[in-house]
């Protein structure tokens, strides 16, 4: 019923907005070319900028790359579906977020960079280490998890250009998939690091302008927050059905807000006799939680769960409504089949789920229970400063005044930016009510954009087509820094230091051109070939990114402020942090859910093992060669 | 983690100073780390939670041993009151320490972030070194 919502309008201004913003990707890469050529050493420029970054512009890049498609999807989808708690989900990132990944590393490792002449991230462990092994496994960590995250960002890329422009079915998104590459794939190539930047800084301002104005328009819509806490408060609690994961869901709405938990808890119901194969429905009591219980038998279709739970005696007389939900790309129907012959709890969510936390699951389970807003309080402010994306631009800045300037200029930029929009999406709860389902919500922002702000005047409309370009936005500035990221690991740590150091520089340039012509093609062939299927992949990447900061960050830190660090200590603590996460992940493969020790994320469990292993293996090992010590933590005296 | 001392380093050279503070500022930035998770986690958990029983593993039982029961703390949909249209417990287990911990930045930047040359010392030194703007 939502599906033509849910879909999207593609209009005229849209697609102009989206043709402007590829020509000015173009404009700044050819402008940073002409720059390139200028330059003598074509590697240090080509993937550092020259080490000549200002202020405006790290800053810029820092929040780009911090920010994906998803804060535009997946951000705005959690927003609407747990309401108010979300502010603590973000927290971590908006107190000190900018200052512990800028600041704390961010002099050190420049300056040291700077010694030995470093480009990558694991050139930097290499030299500090005197070990290629530790930079070759670092590279290849890198270049696995950096992969299934530009894989699916390119499949990303690729549905959004579809939709946008129309494309026809049949082969519209492989088409998709080929502009999308060869946009991105030939601005990074040509531009290099100061083109990705640019387009960083380009990205950050539009989009700050357009979440800036869409704010009041989307309050004065709902006629302020006062009156959205209202109307969430005053909604009727609901109960939430799903049978084949959360893309496909039932809502049953219940017929009025004062329908107290105890008056359905009073209700006393033994349920459908399972031996007509009709599913069982019951209601469950436990401590002062209640549950509609849904025991499936084996084939059973959403259809029957539906209307079982409609015409159950015990629980119709509370239900107003059902909605129904599918899935984003139509697949799910009422006939799709239950797997399990198990049994499912659906807990009624209550309003106050959305103004307090914990946030609840449609199954009643908390989201962010304790230990999990600990745990993500840690993720962007610590976890987050292992990124090896942000950490090689903080080789790249000029000098500590330009750092200093960028972490200010980051700390707010980025801090509003997510307040803004925790704020528009908190007020989508309100005009968009019962709109759109949970499984669907990673639409919210493309609604918004579509329902509240297009066709009321040419201003407007241009606003929501930027707002529409926003996720792709992020996706291209996310896939052309991986994409670079990618082609300089290659390149540097693998060819030029450990096949063939003498290389010329035209052919360094040559290799590093053809590498990121290779990588998108190899991406192009593996979007293609997963279009169909999320699995896999999609688990791959909710590890990828924690897996390789979690990997990175106590080697690097190490490193750069323990004089007694030993290189068996980083490999043991790259490894640790690095099998740690797939380990505790690995349940998420077979669409599980991760294990949380002690209720903690396994990204600080990660973080908690490597830095034990680093610690403890350093301290068990030889001291590292006086040397070593000696290049990285003295200077010569200097005479008066 | 305990520090060997320069004593066998060569006599010309020195401890990088640089290293020194770096470190003693990284350490200052953890610990303001530390702080902001105190207040926003610690004041949002306990008045910003409709439930706070235990999930499976949880640290809560631990932290209802040192403050009691925590049940008392639940909160629900009718006693909600905001500030600005924002719910009390978002305003000051969020909004709020997020502008003291942009002054803290600030502060920390101006006053204790030092600048430093990062040049090595052999190469050119960007002293006077052209800042954009």
């Amino acid at each position: 019923m939502n599906s033509e919502v849910v879909t999207g309008g593609t209009s005229l201004a849209t697609m102009v907005t989206f043709v402007s913003y590829i020509a000015g990707v173009f404009l700044l890469a050819a402008l940073s070319h002409r720059v390139l050529l200028r330059k003598t050493s074509f590697s240090e420029d080509f993937f550092l900028g020259g080490r000549r970054l200002g202020g405006w512009a790290l800053a810029f890049t820092f929040a780009a790359t911090g920010m994906s498609g998803g804060t535009f999807t997946g951000f705005p989808a959690l927003t609407y579906s747990y309401g108010w708690v979300i502010a603590l989900w973000i927290a971590g990132g908006l107190m000190v977020g900018s200052l512990t990944q800028m600041g704390v590393m961010g002099k050190r490792l420049n300056q040291m960079a700077r010694k030995t002449g470093a480009i990558t991230i694991p050139d930097v462990l290499r030299d500090r280490f005197e070990s290629p092994a530790l930079s070759l496994i670092a590279t290849s960590v890198m270049i696995l998890f950096t992969m299934a995250i530009l894989v699916a960002q390119f499949r990303a890329g690729a549905f959004i250009i579809e939709q946008v422009f129309n494309l026809p079915a049949e082969y519209g998104f492989l088409l998709g998939l080929f502009i999308f590459a060869a946009v991105v794939t030939m601005y990074t190539a040509y531009g290099g690091f100061r083109a990705v930047v640019w387009t960083d800084v380009m990205q950050g301002i539009i989009m700050g302008i357009g979440v800036l104005i869409l704010l009041p328009v989307i309050l004065s819509h709902a006629g302020g927050l006062e009156k959205v806490n209202e109307s969430i408060r005053e909604a009727p609690p609901r109960v939430v059905t799903s049978i084949s994961g959360p893309d496909n869901d039932l809502a049953f709405l219940l017929e009025e807000a004062s329908t107290s938990q105890a008056e359905v808890a009073g209700v006393q119901y033994a349920g459908s006799d399972p031996l007509t194969g009709s599913p069982a429905v019951s209601l469950v009591e436990e401590g002062d939680e209640v549950f509609i219980e849904v025991r499936l038998t084996t084939g059973t279709t959403a259809r029957e769960v539906r209307d079982a739970v409609l015409t159950d005696p015990a629980v119709a007389p509370f239900l107003a409504d059902v909605e129904l939900a599918y899935d984003n790309d139509g697949s799910g129907t009422l006939d799709t089949v239950a797997e399990e012959g198990d049994r499912i709890r659906y807990r009624f969510l209550h309003p106050e789920s959305l103004l307090y936390g914990p946030g609840r699951e449609f199954d009643g389970t908390p989201w962010l229970a304790l230990g999990i807003a600990i745990s993500f309080f840690a993720f962007g402010p610590i976890i987050g400063m292992g990124k090896p994306a942000g950490m090689v631009r903080l080789m790249a800045f000029r000098d500590s005044r330009t750092l200093k300037k960028a972490i200010l200029i980051a700390s707010v930029y980025h801090s509003v930016i997510l307040v803004v929009l925790m704020l528009i999406f908190i007020t989508a709860i309100s005009v968009l009510p019962g709109h759109i389902p949970r499984g669907d919500s990673d639409r919210v922002m493309a609604i918004v954009a579509t329902e509240i702000v297009a066709n009321k005047g040419i201003f407007l409309t241009l606003l929501g087509a930027v707002i529409l370009a926003a996720p792709f936005s992020a996706i291209m500035s996310t896939v052309d820094s991986f994409l670079l990221m990618i082609s300089s690991g290659l390149v540097r740590d693998i060819y030029q230091r450990s096949i063939n150091p003498h290389i010329s520089e035209r052919l360094l340039r040559l290799i590093s051109y053809g590498t990121i012509v290779g990588v998108s093609a190899f991406c192009i062939y593996a979007a293609y070939l997963t279009r169909d299927t999320i699995d896999f992949l999609s688990y791959l990447i909710i590890i990828a990114e924690v897996g390789l900061a979690s990997a990175f960050l106590v080697p690097m830190l190490m490193g750069l402020y323990w004089k007694r660090a030993t290189r068996e200590g980083a490999l043991a603590a790259m490894a640790g942090g690095f099998l740690t996460t797939v380990a505790l992940n690995a349940p998420v493969f077979t669409g599980g859910q991760w294990i949380s020790l002690f209720g903690f994320h396994p990204a600080v469990w990660a973080l908690v093992v490597s830095l034990v292993l680093g610690v403890t293996v350093s301290l068990a090992t030889a001291p590292p060669p006086q040397y070593l010590v000696e290049k990285y933590f003295y200077r010569p005296v200097r005479g008066l | 983690m305990k520090r060997t001392e320069s004593a066998e380093a060569s006599p010309e050279l020195e401890i990088d100073p640089l290293y020194q503070r770096t470190r003693r500022e990284a350490f200052l930035i953890f610990g303001l780390w530390g702080v902001a998770l105190l207040w926003c986690v610690g004041f949002s958990y306990l008045y910003g939670y409709e439930t706070h029983a235990p999930v499976g593993g949880s640290v809560g039982p631990a932290i209802a041993e040192i403050i009691g029961p925590l049940e008392d703390f639940n909160r629900d949909a009718g006693e909600l009151t905001t500030v600005l249209g924002v719910p009390d417990w978002v305003m000051f287990g969020v909004l709020v320490p997020w502008l003291v911990f942009l002054l803290v930045t600030v502060l920390f930047l101006f006053f204790v972030y030092r600048d430093e040359d990062l040049e090595p010392p052999a190469g050119p030194s960007p002293e006077g070194a052209d800042h954009e703007q």
